[in-house]
């Protein structure tokens, strides 16, 4: 299993006070306290040593990140903190996204690359104790799920509670992100943070997952000249190239979801780890037989030849227009091998 | 205070590799012998926008030809920094020596219509090091210089994140710099399984920096004798010894693709991992370096050192740069948002599966894309690598082969092969000065602090397929930057005392 999760940034706030070393793997997200004393420092935090900023008044971590963090389909953040008495401020605010407490409860705010926006609120307890729990640690994480459409907050690894956007869209585009206050400074987090993590869905992971396959210089070869040709391909016909782009990840967004819902998801899931440890290990025979079950157990209630976006895909002339300029994959048997085989599976639906 | 004191003073030496190619040579000399390309393209590893166009169609010619380029401007040729070399904004420039070769490895000196221009003739470098003139004799050099008072100041306030200006440094401090350029690199992925062309050469380039840089204690009084070492960095890549996951250094990368690094350590701490490290030759300042085989990475011990993944890919013994099958230009490099990023899977299983079983087929192609694309939620997850590893740095033991020391230290132990370096100040060859101080006024062949004057360029040729870029010359590292990174990451993860 590849790692599907891309570290954007991560600040532990150890070391000397002041210094905001931004410590994932690409280094690009450094802060800068502002509105911060050295009495905000403390050397220990959830264990000794680790560090943590206590937060007031305009007190933030402003991050400019190196770039803009763009296509934020899939995002996740946890953080470690000690929320105050109240329990209320700003966790993070990255523009798009920004997640903060009321009262002890989390709440989770987001701005979408398509316009649209939305707020989800978390539980409040009728009987006035906060679900957070107040003057202790805690790690806190919110995922948002611009695939599927929905969001979550956990604490530690208990789900608290999860809403359903009904707006599939990854976030908008953000460019700056503040740690511990809202971007104006006018919301600071009553407490203190240890620890904060901010992840995306590797934009590559799927394709890292394609070349995590063990073959001999011969396919090597072969998916070589595949890909110069593809790239010759794409280049002499742009205007297809980014038509069949959006209608795949629009027909594969749209299976994605409909494979989420609950009739769907345990048989789904089931197959896509048989698939996933097929394909590591080289048996695309496997491969073939995973799709195969799949298609025929949940092939109709995944609407596989009427879901909309998929017969876009299969109406749409680029795709064919595109192949006839890329090289065969006949020098790949084991892999032209397994769509012969699931063709004739997903005949049967039709 | 003067580098050439504290260089007397802090030179190291240099244990190199017996199977060692390439030595540190003098920079200012091998631009004086190597072409010089504008490259225009939008696309820098395709040779179409070279240089400029030859008689014949498809050749292209170095903007500036061998022997016509000056690191200084009272010197004969055309300056290196000359404003009309950089063209418009974008443009880049490299240096090229030795040519190239193709996929075969015969060399291919020139940029014609047929030539492939895939990788740096290395070969060719070395010969030209070899046979006696002017590129032999600047072997065994080294670049110094000495950042302090108010560069010091002005370099860390340039660092915009994290604020450099909280470190607790020490008083006065003074960063000195030994720079030593190799003329080429060699970096191999997976040969332990691989056993073809493309990962052999997955790495290699022309021109390659290196770098020892040591903090010290300043003296307000200029005294040499009273500048006190602090912390050493030494650059290369994140590595440890084989059989070790833990690192002892804090790591500053360099900005170009985040994998070269600097590493930084307290300066010979009593205790812990970097005991006595780096160690000192009998009661001088001088320090033993280890030089990694091909790669040059320094070290200060010796052994067989695992080097870190790269970021993403190669993979599949080289075939592809980064871990996937799109094509150059298609989502590739890493910008963000682009519609065919992570795409190559996905356009495979549809376009496979169309090809195979026509329509059904292409259902069958979204339902396995999908399934590849269908990610599991965050908690429980089990990480394998991927991609092609990188070569374990060979590290040599002191004396297994050319040992290059300060002219007049004795080296205990170490009875042969012995070369001193070849340092001078205001040495003159002609109408050519060098000088191994560093000055980035009269010296157009450093970039300026500024980042825009001085030579910004490539010190090694670009090479055809090759976006990243893995195979092109870097260009001159910001060392001060990776040092004080370094310090940062250390002092973060609490690998010093106090600073």
């Amino acid at each position: 299993m590849i790692e599907p999760w891309e570290l954007l940034l991560h600040h532990s706030y150890s070391g000397t006070p002041g210094v905001i070393f931004d410590d994932s793997p690409k280094r690009r997200n450094h802060g800068r306290a502002v509105g911060l004393n050295p009495a905000d420092y403390q050397a220990d935090g959830l264990s000794s040593g680790s560090g943590a900023i206590r937060f007031h008044n305009n007190g933030m971590v402003r991050v400019v990140p190196s770039e803009v963090w763009d296509g934020l389909s899939v995002v996740r953040c946890e953080i470690v903190c000690w929320c105050d008495a109240g329990g209320g401020g700003v966790l993070v605010d990255g523009g798009s996204f920004k997640f903060w407490l009321l009262d002890g409860a989390p709440s989770f705010q987001y701005e979408l690359a398509n316009t649209g926006s939305g707020k989800a609120f978390g539980p409040v307890s009728s009987d006035g104790t906060p679900p957070v729990p107040l003057n202790q640690w805690v790690t806190m994480s919110f995922f948002f799920d611009g695939i599927i459409g929905n969001s979550s907050y956990s604490l530690g690894s208990t789900p608290l509670t999860q809403f359903d956007s009904g707006q599939p869209a990854p976030l908008a585009a953000t460019n700056k992100i503040v740690v511990g206050n809202g971007l104006d400074g006018r919301d600071p987090f009553r407490g203190l943070i240890d620890d904060i993590k901010i992840w995306r869905l590797d934009p590559k992971w799927v394709d890292k997952t394609f070349t995590h396959r063990p073959v001999d210089p011969r396919v090597r070869d072969c998916w070589d000249k595949w890909s110069d040709g593809l790239g010759k391909a794409l280049a002499a016909d742009t205007e297809c190239a980014v038509q069949v782009a959006t209608l795949i990840r629009n027909a594969v967004n749209s299976l994605i979801r409909k494979a989420a819902s609950p009739a769907t998801k345990a048989t789904w899931e089931a197959a896509v780890e048989t698939y996933r440890k097929h394909w590591e290990g080289g048996d695309l025979n496997g491969v073939a037989d995973a799709l195969n079950s799949v298609i025929a157990a949940i092939g109709t209630d995944l609407q596989l030849t009427t879901d909309p976006a998929i017969v876009a895909l299969m109406r749409d002339p680029c795709v064919q227009r595109l192949i006839g300029h890329v090289p065969s994959l006949d020098c790949d048997p084991q892999f032209t091998g397994i769509w012969a085989k699931t063709a004739k599976t997903a005949e049967a639906l039709s | 205070m003067s580098a050439e004191d504290l260089a007397k003073r802090f030179a190291p030496i240099l244990f190199l590799h017996p199977m060692e190619k390439f030595v540190p040579v003098d920079a200012k000399r091998f631009l004086e012998n190597a072409n010089l390309w504008l490259d225009t393209g939008a696309q820098p590893d395709s040779k179409a926008q070279w240089g400029v166009a030859g008689a014949a169609a498809g050749t292209r010619s170095p903007t500036v030809a061998a022997g016509g380029l000056s690191g200084v401007k009272t010197e004969p040729g055309k300056v290196i920094d000359d404003a009309t070399l950089l063209g418009t904004l974008g443009t880049e420039v490299f240096l090229e020596l030795g040519g190239w070769k193709d996929a075969s490895e015969t060399s291919e000196p020139k940029v014609t219509a047929t030539s492939t221009n895939l990788y740096v003739d290395r070969k060719s470098i070395e010969d030209m090091y070899t046979k006696p003139g002017v590129l032999k004799d600047s072997k065994f050099r080294y670049h110094v210089e000495l950042i302090e008072g108010a560069q010091f100041t002005r370099q860390l306030g340039m660092i915009a994140a994290p604020d450099m200006t909280m470190l607790k440094l020490p008083d006065h401090p003074a960063l000195l710099l030994f720079y030593f350029f190799f003329p080429a690199h060699q970096q191999s992925v997976s040969s332990s399984i691989c056993n073809d062309i493309k990962a052999k050469e997955a790495a290699c380039h022309a021109g390659d920096w290196q770098c020892m840089a040591i903090l010290l204690q300043g003296d307000p009084n200029g005294d040499a004798r009273n500048y006190k070492p602090m912390f050493v960095g030494t650059t290369g890549f994140v590595a440890f010894p084989q059989g070790t996951t833990s690192t002892r250094l804090g790591y500053g990368f360099d900005a170009e693709d985040g994998y070269p690094a600097m590493g930084v350590a307290r300066w010979r701490p009593a205790t812990g991992p970097s005991a006595s490290l780096p160690a000192l030759e009998g009661s001088s300042d001088h320090a033993h370096l280890f030089v990694a085989l091909g790669t040059h990475s320094l070290y200060t011990a010796p052994g067989t050192y695992d080097v870190l993944p790269y970021n993403d890919g190669p993979e599949w013994c080289g075939t592809f740069d980064n871990s996937t099958v799109m094509p150059e230009g298609w989502g590739q490099p890493d910008n963000t948002g682009d519609l065919f990023k992570g795409m190559g899977a996905f356009l495979a299983k549809v376009m496979g599966g169309f090809l195979a079983g026509g329509p059904l087929g292409e259902i069958a192609g979204v339902v396995a894309a999908a399934a590849e694309g269908y990610y599991p939620k965050p908690e429980g997850i089990g990480v394998v690598g991927t991609g092609d590893t990188p070569d374990p740095d060979q590290v040599p033991t002191a004396g297994a082969g050319m040992t290059i020391r300060p002219r007049g230290v004795n080296v205990a132990g170490v009875p042969s092969m012995l070369q001193d370096w070849n340092v001078q100040r205001n040495e003159t060859i002609g109408q050519r000065h060098y000088d191994y101080v560093v000055n980035r006024d009269t010296q157009r062949f450093w970039p300026n602090f500024d980042g825009e004057l001085g030579y910004q360029g490539r010190w090694g040729q670009r090479v055809t397929s090759d976006f990243l870029p893995r195979r092109a010359g870097p260009k001159f590292p910001n060392y001060f930057k990776m040092f004080m990174m370094g310090l940062a990451a250390g002092d973060k993860d609490h690998l010093f005392d106090k600073l």
